[in-house]
């Protein structure tokens, strides 16, 4: 016989013993009992629910979480995380679940060799003013291979590559990160000259940054991928304006040299178009000549048949014609008749004047025409 | 009977999960862990999973975070080896290889949370570590050594590099525990009345920069100038020769034809006397001609008569 007082006897055998009359109290007592157990009962239904629900967990679209299934990751390098949607894992102390940092880029400033500023400050342009020296305990800046100083500040934005390794080998793996780019800064400002740096060769000392920072990375096993490197170096402040004016001769002479070369272009084309011209000018005067004495000698070997018939009279038709073709042309002709004194004209020209009209000089004497030219 | 299997269950669950509580422990992935019997360590665990340990008091389990820990420095001074002053602040990854010796060393001062304080405690003394080998290695090095353009005089690496052999051997023979990943140079700077002298001095450079660049950027105009003016000069002179040889080919060619004339000299000068009258007599002449010029001598005659008058 049980002696939970919850207990109905008509689920046993055959019927007892007629029981022992109850009073009132131990039936209250009884009934009590009974809704308390229930009260247990329901409570530890829920209670096993709430610990079976509390596994459930979501995963966000720009997270990854893993399980540490008595402190072991669950799976294997990527498999092991687990992407955006519900998830459920046993509870405590059997799972563990941890979120690992897996937005698509992650960003690290290097200000280790920048000015004091705040980003309060940044976001007003406003700042200090420069001082006479820098406090190095305040003033962030890195020394350049001359001996010089600058600002430098680099922003490195990077993948996670393995995050299982990122998360599970460094305790702040960030830091590590912005460690490794402040060292890649000093490193490659203490190999470039200030002027290299600050305008012979931005670029290159860009370069250097970002190669150091991908060795560091590899060396240090930080399991990321830089993505990009940008890099800012600017003059101590104090001594900007002389940098502006170095920057100033700079262009100036630049301007000066891109208008020279441009003025060689002009000079180096006018030669070569001159240099053709002459050329192209031979070529056609070599043309011109051996045509014209082939042309000469084939009037010649047409004509030398008629000529030597009659010489005399060969020539006077030839004369004729060309007086005749020349009086053509001619823009003026004068015509003096024999002097009927029999001696010769005396004729006085006048050169330089426009030939507007011809005039005829009163003759004193024997004296011809006047002519303007 | 089937209420008692019922409690019977429940008795043994809770049996079991007070018997976990009290005899198992589990060591995270990222976690070291070290047993201890009556205070003394006994037994160090490396790999994560679950374990089992006697209760507490006989067995104690302390954890410590097996991950690189970053530490930086502060800046220091230090006097290179030609007396130059050089401040420099350093950072170093390390962590914890072997927490039977790690806690024993730092550990001593808290008792609550004696791990967490063992880290701290460690990176104390990372910090003395430190400071004596950026004194001990920058002393034996010049400035250039450090900061050059020259990649052969450029030691940077090799002087980070013997900073941390002279920290790693230091950590050995006193058997930290600790093992360091990396080290590098994270700031290098100068005292702060230096930095005021070398701002004025590169002020002063920039002058003559200034100077230098204004002068250069004259000079190879100029340069660029004279040189456009030889090369066209030189292009035309050039073209020139060529003209004249091509002239001269063409006076080649032409006399091959000579050859012609030579049959009546007397009539092909002729010809050329025509042609050249011809030619100077084109266009733009005033002809003066008298009375005896063929064939205006026919006009004798006619222009005599009123003179007669």
């Amino acid at each position: 016989m049980s002696d939970d007082p919850t207990h109905h006897d008509h689920d046993h055998g055959p019927a007892p013993e007629a029981p022992a009359p109850e009073d009132a109290g131990t039936r209250a007592l009884s009934e009590a009992l009974r809704s308390s157990f229930f009260i247990v009962k329901v409570v530890m239904v829920i209670l096993v629910a709430v610990f079976l629900c509390s596994g459930f967990f979501e995963v966000g679209p720009q997270q990854r979480k893993i399980i540490l299934r008595f402190g072991r990751p669950v799976g294997v390098s990527k498999e092991a995380l687990l992407g955006p949607g519900l998830h459920w894992a046993f509870p405590r102390p059997i799972d563990e679940v941890r979120t690992i940092p897996f937005t698509e880029i992650q960003t690290v400033t290097s200000t280790v060799g920048w000015y004091f500023t705040t980003p309060e400050m940044e976001a007003t342009k406003t700042e200090l003013p420069p001082g006479n020296s820098l406090n190095p305990a305040v003033d962030g800046y890195t020394l350049t291979s001359d001996g010089n100083i600058i600002h430098a500040r680099a922003v490195l934005s990077y993948r996670i590559e393995d995050p299982i390794r990122y998360e599970f080998d460094f305790a702040n793996a960030s830091n590590s990160v912005r460690n490794a780019l402040d060292n890649a800064v000093v490193f490659a400002s203490a190999r470039f000259k200030v002027d290299d740096i600050l305008r012979r060769d931005p670029l290159g000392f860009k370069d250097a940054v970002r190669a150091k920072m991908n060795e560091l990375a590899q060396k240090e096993g930080l399991g990321i991928v830089i993505e990009q490197c940008d890099v800012r170096a600017i003059p101590p402040r104090k001594v900007s304006p002389a940098f502006e004016l170095v920057n100033t001769a700079a262009a100036t002479a630049e301007s000066q040299r891109l208008q020279a070369l441009s003025e060689q272009n002009i000079l180096t084309n006018t030669a070569y178009a001159e240099a053709n011209s002459r050329t192209n000018s031979a070529e056609a005067e070599r043309e011109r000549l051996v045509k014209s004495v082939k042309a000469d000698a084939d009037r010649f070997t047409a004509l030398l048949p008629r000529y030597q018939l009659d010489p005399g009279f060969f020539r006077t038709m030839l004369i004729n014609q060309t007086v005749s073709q020349i009086m053509t042309n001619v823009q003026d002709k004068w015509y003096l008749p024999v002097n009927p004194n029999g001696d010769p004209w005396e004729l006085r020209l006048q050169l330089g004047r426009p030939p507007v009209a011809a005039r005829t000089i009163p003759q004193t004497g024997p004296v011809g025409p006047s002519i303007d030219q | 009977m089937k209420r008692n299997r019922l409690n019977l269950i429940i008795g043994l669950l809770l049996i079991l999960v007070f018997g976990m509580w009290l005899f198992v422990f589990q060591v995270r992935e990222s976690e070291t862990a070290l047993v201890t019997t009556f205070g003394k360590p006994t037994r160090t665990i490396t790999n994560a999973g679950p374990y089992l340990k006697w209760p507490w008091p006989i067995q104690r389990v302390h954890t410590f975070d097996q991950r690189i820990q970053n530490f930086e420095d502060v800046l220091d001074e230090a006097q290179t080896a030609d007396n130059k002053i050089l401040l420099s602040m350093v950072y170093v990854g390390w962590k914890i290889t072997d927490a039977k010796a790690f806690f024993p060393k730092f550990s001593s001062g808290s008792v609550t949370e004696p791990e967490r304080f063992s880290i701290a405690t460690a990176q104390s003394k990372l910090k003395d570590l430190l400071r004596g080998a950026k004194t001990a290695v920058i002393s034996k090095h010049p400035f250039a050594d450090i900061i050059s353009a020259d990649p052969g005089q450029f030691k940077f690496e090799a002087v980070e590099a013997e900073m941390l052999a002279y920290i790693q051997a230091r950590i050995e023979t006193n058997n930290y525990g600790i093992e360091i990943k990396y080290l590098g140079i994270e700031k290098l700077g100068l005292p702060e009345s230096t930095t005021e002298k070398v701002l004025e001095q590169m002020t002063a450079e920039r002058a003559v920069l200034v100077s230098e660049i204004n002068s250069r950027g004259a000079k190879e105009a100029a340069s660029i100038r004279a040189q456009a003016s030889s090369d066209s000069a030189k292009i035309v002179n050039d073209a020139d020769a060529q003209a004249k040889v091509i002239q001269s080919e063409g006076l080649k060619l032409a006399a091959d034809q000579f050859k012609v004339f030579e049959q009546n000299p007397e009539l092909a000068i002729f010809f050329l006397r025509l042609d050249a009258l011809k030619q100077s007599l084109a266009s733009h002449t005033t002809l003066i001609f008298s009375g005896q010029t063929e064939p205006f001598s026919l006009l004798q005659g006619l222009t005599n008569a009123p003179a007669k008058k």
